[in-house]
């Protein structure tokens, strides 16, 4: 099986044997693809083009050959200017990098994610906060793994009402607290409002990005695995 | 078996070199085998005490079996000026330019979050801590110009920020001798974005 000229997106790389790499991208048709680039280490002036060329955060267009398991990537070219990104900006693109390598299968085709992924590389340049991109990438990656959360109706089917407070359970979804007037310390405890907001990706309110912020890194917890995220260590500073 | 035992644990043995297959194994073994008895065993003597004997710098990471590396030790380099490199043989090129005389950090891998690198690998607490008791003016941040080296870069600078030193990166661009139409996009995107006034 060959195919030519996909797009793609780096998202990690590592050496392998003397001069070959193994390389991870996220692929438009064809999901996480994961396969060996020879000599991309090797002292030519072709392997220092391509050691350029293969870098994360690039829109790239990649050859390979094979099925199943490590493909054999036989080109790698750029299909437009890199993202470049300082500090924080930086941190969380590697953090979505981190993020898809924990939790996409390969050869499973999503475009719909690629287009998720490109859209919060682009956000994660130009927003003014970096959380919006994030947040919603997150909400789209849990949506295409299929665990997309509905915040609109609660577990019994009612709709999510301003201001009622509910509790979220990973497995099924949001549940109404009864008798419960104010917020609760509870860390599974959020706002109607809140979850109306998440629907509406309505972000300007900095509790709304908060409790986001709490409320995705539970519902994922289940998807990444049990290591935590190293890239959340370098949002803090020492 | 082809070989008898310990031949065959020899060639075995070779192959955890860098680009030594079973083959070039196997013709190294013999060489030695049949006509360095003296180099192997000088081989064997010197590889054993270099395996014990190296260890980190205490300052600055990089390899040796001193306390203190050869330009730790040297008074008479530059300890104000302080480069922070990510491998002992980034040190080396650094050092075969012989236009600087400061001293260096040797970081030892860069920040990789998906390989499980993260600062304290890496070494920051050490460095943060060099930084506040030494004198040092500049920092060169000599990471290297991949996304992980830039984001390796700027976290050091982040927590340098706070000390009141001079952060400066060394520069990326098209090369010497390079024509503009064979250098990759990339590079000549950076080249662009980081050009200097001409004086």
């Amino acid at each position: 099986m060959y195919h030519e000229f996909e797009p793609a997106y780096l998202l990690h790389s590592r050496p392998y044997r003397n001069t070959s790499a193994i390389a991870d991208f996220i692929t438009l048709n064809h999901g996480r693809v994961a396969g060996v680039v020879k000599g991309v280490f090797g002292k030519s002036r072709s392997a220092q083009q391509q050691r350029g060329v293969m870098q994360a955060l690039q829109p790239l267009l990649i050859n390979w050959r094979g099925r199943g398991g490590l493909k054999n990537i036989n080109k790698i070219e750029m299909a437009g200017s890199p993202c470049i990104l300082r500090g924080n900006r930086l941190y969380a693109a590697l953090y979505l990098n981190e993020l898809l390598i924990r939790t996409l299968q390969s050869d499973e085709e999503n475009s719909y994610l690629f287009a998720c992924y490109q859209q919060a590389l682009e956000g994660l340049n130009s927003a003014d906060n970096i959380e919006f991109p994030l947040r919603e990438f997150e909400l789209n990656l849990l949506q295409e793994l299929g665990y997309g959360l509905h915040f609109d109706v609660d577990i019994d089917g009612d709709a999510i009402e301003n201001s009622k407070v509910y509790q979220f359970d990973i497995d099924r979804g949001f549940m109404l607290i009864h008798g419960l007037p104010e917020m609760p310390s509870s860390v599974d405890a959020f706002l109607g409002t809140t979850l109306l907001a998440i629907n509406n990706k309505n972000w300007a309110d900095e509790s709304v990005r908060r409790d986001a912020k709490r409320l995705l890194r539970q519902a994922l917890r289940p998807h990444i695995g049990t290591k935590p995220l190293r890239s959340r260590s370098l949002f803090q500073k020492r | 078996m082809l070989f008898s035992p310990l031949i065959e644990q020899l060639i075995e043995a070779l192959r955890c070199l860098p680009g030594v297959g079973p083959k070039s194994a196997q013709r190294m073994a013999f060489h030695l085998l049949e006509r360095d008895r003296q180099g192997g065993l000088n081989l064997s003597e010197t590889l054993r005490s270099a395996m014990e004997g190296v260890g980190n710098c205490e300052q600055c990471r990089t390899l040796c079996e001193l306390e203190l590396c050869h330009i730790c030790a040297n008074q008479k380099r530059d300890h104000s000026q302080l480069c922070i490199v990510e491998t002992p043989s980034d040190v080396l090129a650094i050092e075969l330019t012989a236009s600087y005389s400061g001293v260096y950090f040797v970081l030892m891998g860069h920040l990789s979050p998906i390989d499980g690198i993260g600062p304290e690998e890496i070494g920051i607490d050490q460095l943060l801590a060099r930084l506040k008791t030494e004198d040092v003016k500049e920092v060169i941040l000599a990471t290297n110009p991949t996304v992980e080296g830039e984001a390796t870069a700027y976290y050091i600078a982040e927590n340098i920020k706070a000390l009141g030193i001079t952060v400066t990166r060394i520069a990326h661009g098209v090369p010497l001798g390079g024509e503009l139409e064979y250098v990759d996009g990339g590079t000549l995107a950076h080249a662009l974005s980081g050009r200097k006034i001409v004086e």
